[in-house]
């Protein structure tokens, strides 16, 4: 069975597939914002929410049927002008969860994701008073790990960087170097003003992480101290997502041209796989529209099922799959909201 | 002080609720805290970080526009809390 949670701008819905074709279940929390998915230490589903009229949450559930909504999620409390407008990632870590916001921070859960705590050392890093938001907001929203070595995480934020722990999320350095910026940059913290769009690792060396940018495809080997382009074959440089299939070790965007125009190169939509780490890119599979088509894929909108599985959705409110590790796309029956989130689910 | 508090549909489902409860307060803000000691779920969508009305949603006091939570409220009125026609950009 592949299920596959779709998050859009108005509610949630669930893709199965038991091998006789995709079934939806849907609209979950009708009306809201959906964030991400993800799971809890004991098992629960978890989604977060967010609204134009009202606050963000996380929201758990047994089963994906019933949800209900966590009363002591993240928040930056009553001291301060910061403001809680959305949950973008939730990570876990070990029995730990941690959650990545925008206004920017990270929040920590021990309890099974009941309360959430924030992690002061990253949300009060001395860079602080320079981060500035990109288009989508100043947004805390990719967080990676070591498996081998759970002091060590890297963590996204638009537009700031790619930041790095190496001892549980004490301390944090800014990891950018070779990175082009997309601005002049901030001169009393000149570390900071990258646009960070997605990062993906390779989880059996973690040291490889692979980086879609605002400025570029990027790739890092040495724990994402130094950063090198890697574009060849790709038809441009600018994307939201990127993702791997654990399977074949192949890596996937979607790129389109340009941070002014955001739109597939001349109406053609595809999916650019990487068979050789990043070196080489080329357009992958059959199945993909042969009519222009104009629309984008959100950061978050992107996932794999580690076996050759690849689910995406589009602004255009399009679910896409392949089983086969890219060779073949077929589009998912229905048409959604704008869609912020695709995430493989164990259920 | 016993008021009758309605909230949207969307908040209600959120957390299965009907509209209108009914709870005790002197004020407008009590009768909120009342809302929220039922529903502790609904502060974070109601108000926001310093305790203020959300931008995008506005209250209701006998049909009247909330102009301070701490106006009075006497038995038998309404506060009727409304998803603002601003806000709905997309």
């Amino acid at each position: 069975m592949t299920s596959i949670g779709i998050g859009t701008l108005k509610g949630a819905w669930f893709a199965r597939n038991d091998g006789s074709g995709w079934e939806l279940d849907g609209p979950h929390l009708k009306g809201w914002q959906i964030g991400t998915f993800a799971k809890a230490p004991g098992g629960d589903h978890l989604l977060t929410t967010s609204s134009s009229w009202y606050g963000a949450a996380v929201h758990r559930s047994p089963d994906m049927g019933e949800w209900t909504q966590v009363v002591d999620g993240p928040s930056y409390g009553e001291n301060g002008d910061r403001k809680l407008e959305a949950i973008w990632t939730i990570h876990r870590s070990g029995d730990s969860l941690f959650a990545g916001v925008a206004e920017a921070g990270l929040f920590r859960s021990d309890d099974d994701a009941t309360t959430w705590h924030p992690v002061e050392s990253f949300n009060e890093h001395e860079t602080r008073p320079g981060w500035e938001p990109g288009f989508g907001g100043l947004a805390a929203h990719r967080i990676l790990q070591d498996p081998q070595n759970l002091e060590r995480m890297w963590v996204g934020v638009s537009a700031v960087g790619v930041f790095y722990s190496d001892d549980g999320g004490e301390s944090w350095k800014l990891r950018n170097e070779g990175v082009h910026r997309p601005g002049p940059g901030n001169e009393e913290y000149p570390g900071i003003g990258y646009c960070i769009h997605c990062i993906v690792a390779d989880p059996a060396d973690a040291d490889t992480i692979w980086r879609q940018d605002h400025t570029g495809v990027y790739r890092t080997t040495d724990g994402a101290q130094t950063w090198h382009r890697i574009e060849n074959g790709l038809p441009a440089g600018f994307g939201f997502p990127i993702v791997r299939d654990a399977a074949s070790g192949a890596l996937f965007v979607i790129p389109l041209e340009s941070d002014q125009y955001r739109l597939p190169v001349d109406g053609k939509f595809r999916v650019y796989r990487s068979t050789d780490g990043g070196d080489s890119w080329h357009e992958s599979g059959t199945g993909m529209p042969d009519v222009p088509t104009y629309t984008g894929v959100l950061r978050d909108a992107m996932d794999t099922d580690g076996d050759g599985g690849v689910f995406f959705g589009t602004t255009g409110g399009d679910v896409w799959a392949t089983q086969d590790g890219g060779d073949h796309w077929e589009k998912l029956p229905g048409m959604f909201p704008r869609i912020n989130t695709v995430k493989v689910i164990e259920e | 002080m016993t008021v009758t508090v309605t909230i949207p549909k969307m908040l209600a489902e959120l957390v299965k609720s009907e509209r209108s409860i009914t709870v005790e307060g002197g004020s407008v803000r009590e009768v909120l805290d009342g809302l929220f000691a039922v529903h502790p779920e609904l502060r974070v969508h109601v108000l926001d970080e310093t305790g203020t009305v959300r931008p995008h949603v506005s209250c209701f006091h006998n049909d009247r526009a909330v102009g301070s939570l701490d106006e009075s409220v006497a038995d038998g009125d309404t506060v009727l809390i409304l998803q603002a026609v601003s806000g709905g950009a997309r």
